[in-house]
């Protein structure tokens, strides 16, 4: 039971772990008392760090903006479809490219991790989605970033790692390559994919850009998009466009500072939940139970 | 020959059907899409308002149009204009922005411009109005400010809005009430003068102004320390901003290294030698970062007798707004810190030697948030939308449909000319208010109606009319350089840096100003001297 044995090196890396786990429970804890505070308070600014005069108008408020349940429905469809399809299409790309007997394996690797650091950048991407037809539609959020060439090259690696004896037995009992991709190296592959698909899922879960860009009806906006509007409309930067016009109609437009606090609660509260549920998979070891049987 | 006939009447059958559609098109309704100043996005379900303006027009004014209400989001307004306008999916009208953007737009060509008959024959009564802004007491001296900002090259690009707040400075000195209690100042006895203001920051310093006996507090905050600029004849954008440029013996200066910001550097430095200026004024007790932005801590929690943070309306007095009106927003805070008796004054700019005072005041005219045209726009759509323009400025019941919307659903109408407004700004541009907004050309209509709404029906900006039109209220420091200089973005973030520290390290002793000359010298050969350059040119340009 040596392990268990207390030690300065370990109360120390205890201690470092609770401070930087408080670091970021605090904020979390000051925004949550933010969101049930009343306007009054909240402007004041300062650290909560128990609710004054506590009330759920804010919340009340949030939920009552049909644009965050319409926000809703669009991020999980796009994130649902967007990973499971990214998901299959990146593994798939990284086992042709994990085989060594691929021709001209090096050069196609190349050619896609070029795209890692070269793009074409915002207008020509805007217009091959509007030439493709794509503007206005769940596609344009999913198939641009179909591919992603870090994704692949990590889960090509991975599948690098798996011996390939396995396929080999495979073969020899007659399974086809898509068979043995399907049925042995994806199963074998859980940890991989389960930490790249998190990473998919928090990517479509936060991203807003392409959807500035590319969605111009309303009833597709993402989450992000519209906890951005409201967020926004409290922050100078826009105020200050009209700030010498008309003070009364600026104080009008701000957002309080707890109601921007409740959005944020409502929008990031599943995606911080999914997290403990997949972070087994980053623990586990490679190749647990592969052999066995 | 007998083919040739054939030919001939094929011919002529393809002309004749070629008519047909245009025959049919001319009932159709010419679509004009739009992406005006909007909170949020125009629910198509809910839009009640668009096809009710669409139906007047029509209707009333014999104008067949399709509106297309178009959503940008703010935040991100440029950026996703532009993508749009180089995939070629902008819409017809949309803002300005700014007059660099417009600028911008009018170099790459993606904006178009009209002669001046072009608007006068199809909004006669929108240019009537502009040219004969004598109705409206303050505009009529702002006719010359609107041509310049409308015109470029000869041609007209943009149709500007007034602002008859515009040249009032949007800033104000507040007092603490309970500290100029104590010390016998009242209203009339405030500085008038530089040298009495500063009689009055010892004052709060040393004669313990709050009473607690301890020496903890100041003269003055950092924004009310720039008022001695305005004292001056400056502009200072010291923390962070770019200063206004300055006229001395016939050449443009820039704030920032002008004779006198010297003098007013010394004037400080001798302050903060005194100890009449809190030691962290850099850091500052004013704005604090997370809670409301014109907000000086320092002043509301007793820190500073002074501070120019915020406007008048912010420290708005109860019910002036209307009955319901529990005061400004600072205001309201100021009472829940200090008790609901405390009070604060407005305090007049102190003057200085050559009888200059203020605060930077803007123009009298506004492109933010006016309407530029698409450069495919054509002649004919073009004269549609200035047909519709004319329409929102002489039609006041069509003005308020898609100002305000119907009136008991969407606004009330009060005694004194003001509305209430019975929805939220996201709610009403859900339904259709405020979606055609940049179809009046600007962000109201050319009209009586739609100047008195904006502003002179608002009692919030009557009030501070009333107070910046008395004496050492107002100002006089405007800057000399209305337009963006072609370097600015490149070099005023470097120089700004530059007089930052420096002026900080005069202010504080750390650098004595006898290095003043090394100083500007520094300043002109990161930039500024270019940026002078640019500004003398622009100014002989103009003159």
């Amino acid at each position: 039971m040596k392990h268990n044995r207390f030690s300065v090196g370990k109360a120390l890396i205890y201690l470092f772990l609770i401070l930087l786990c408080g670091s970021i429970v605090v904020a979390f804890w000051h925004l949550f008392n933010l969101s049930l505070s009343p306007s009054y308070i909240a402007t004041r600014g300062g650290l909560l760090l128990w609710p004054k005069d506590p009330t759920a108008d804010n919340y009340a408020r949030v939920i009552g903006n049909r644009y965050i349940w319409l926000g809703y429905k669009n991020t999980i469809i796009r994130t649902v479809i967007g990973t499971v399809l990214q998901l299959f299409f990146t593994s798939m790309g990284a086992y042709v490219l994990s085989k060594r007997f691929f021709p001209h394996r090096t050069f196609w690797t190349l050619f896609i991790v070029f795209t890692m650091f070269f793009s074409g950048g915002l207008i020509p991407n805007y217009l091959l989605v509007k030439g493709l037809g794509l503007l206005d539609t769940y596609a344009s959020m999913i198939l641009p970033g179909l591919i992603s060439a870090y994704n692949m090259v990590i889960i090509r690696n991975y599948f690098q790692s798996l011996p390939e004896e396995i396929e080999e037995s495979c073969l020899i009992d007659g399974a086809g390559r898509f068979r043995i991709f399907l049925q042995i190296i994806l199963p074998l592959s859980k940890p991989i994919l389960a930490t790249v698909a998190l990473w998919l899922v928090v990517g479509h879960w936060n991203s807003w850009f392409d959807v500035l860009i590319y969605i111009s009806d309303d009833t597709k906006f993402t989450l992000q998009i519209v906890l951005r509007r409201i967020i926004l409309t409290g922050s100078k930067e826009i105020l200050d466009t009209s700030a010498a016009a008309n003070a009364a109609e600026m104080e009008s437009v701000v957002s309080s500072e707890g109601l921007k606090a409740a959005c944020i609660f409502v929008t990031t509260f599943p995606i911080l939940c999914t997290y403990p549920f997949v972070q087994k998979f980053f623990v586990k070891g490679i190749m647990i139970g592969s052999l066995k049987g | 020959m007998k083919a040739f006939r054939i030919l001939a009447l094929v011919l002529a059958l393809v002309m004749v059907l070629a008519l047909v559609p245009t025959a049919v098109a001319e009932d159709e309704p010419m679509k004009i899409s739009v992406a005006g100043y909007m909170f949020g996005p125009l629910d198509n379900e809910k839009d009640v308002i668009t096809p009710a303006v669409e139906k007047m027009l029509k209707e009333k004014h014999g104008i067949n149009v399709d509106i297309d209400v178009v959503y940008i989001e703010q935040g991100n307004y440029a950026e996703i204009l532009n993508t749009r306008l180089s995939g070629g999916t902008a819409p017809d009208v949309f803002l300005a922005q700014s007059t660099t953007t417009l600028n911008e737009y009018l170099d790459q060509g993606v904006i178009r411009t009209w002669d001046e008959a072009f608007l006068q024959e199809n909004a006669p009564d929108v240019w009537n109005f502009v040219m004969n802004g004598a109705a409206y007491g303050d505009l009529k001296d702002d006719v010359e400010a609107w041509k310049k900002a409308a015109v470029r090259d000869g041609k007209m690009v943009v149709l500007p809005s007034f602002k008859p707040d515009g040249s009032m400075p949007y800033k104000t000195l507040i007092y603490r009430g309970d500290w100029l209690d104590k010390l016998g100042v009242t209203e009339e006895t405030l500085p008038k003068t530089v040298d009495e203001f500063v009689g009055l920051m010892e004052r709060f310093t040393n004669e313990d102004p709050d009473g607690d006996g301890e020496a903890n507090t100041y003269g003055c905050s950092i924004t009310a320390m720039k008022a001695l600029f305005g004292s001056y004849g400056l502009g200072t954008g010291f923390s962070g901003s770019t200063s206004y440029w300055v006229l001395r013996d016939g050449k443009v200066v820039s704030s920032d290294v002008a004779d006198d910001a010297k003098t007013v550097i010394g004037i400080l430095a001798d302050m903060y030698a005194k100890g009449l200026i809190d030691k962290e004024f850099v850091a500052g007790k004013e704005s604090v970062e997370g809670s409301y932005w014109a907000i000086s801590h320092g002043m509301v929690n007793g820190i500073y007798g002074v501070s120019a943070n915020a406007s008048i309306d912010h420290y708005r007095l109860k019910g002036i707004a209307g009955p319901d009106d529990a005061g400004g927003r600072c205001a309201t805070e100021y009472w829940q810190v200090n008790g609901e008796d405390s009070t604060f004054v407005y305090g007049p700019w102190p003057a200085g030697p050559n009888g200059d005072y203020g605060w930077e005041v803007g123009t009298p005219v506004a492109v933010s948030e006016s309407a530029v045209y698409n450069a495919n726009v054509s002649d004919e759509k073009l004269a549609v939308i200035f047909k519709i323009l004319n329409a929102f400025a002489t039609d006041d019941e069509l003005y308020m449909l898609a100002f305000a919307g119907i009136e008991g659903e969407h606004y009330t109408k009060n005694e004194d000319g003001t509305i209430t407004r019975l929805m939220g700004n996201e709610d009403l541009n859900a339904v259709g208010v405020w979606g055609c907004r940049s179809l009046y050309g600007s962000d109201r209509a050319f009209s009586e109606l739609g100047y008195n709404l904006a502003f002179y029906n608002d009692k919030t900006i009557a009030n501070r009319l009333n107070w910046f039109k008395k004496d050492q209220y107002n100002s006089y420091i405007q800057d000399v350089v209305t337009e963006t200089l072609p370097s600015a973005g490149e070099l005023f973030g470097e120089v700004n840096t530059i007089r930052d520290e420096a002026y900080v390290d005069f202010i504080r002793g750390d650098r004595s100003l006898d290095t003043w000359d090394d100083f500007v010298a520094d300043w002109m050969s990161a930039g500024g001297e270019t940026l002078t350059n640019e500004a003398n040119e622009w100014y002989a340009s103009q003159n």
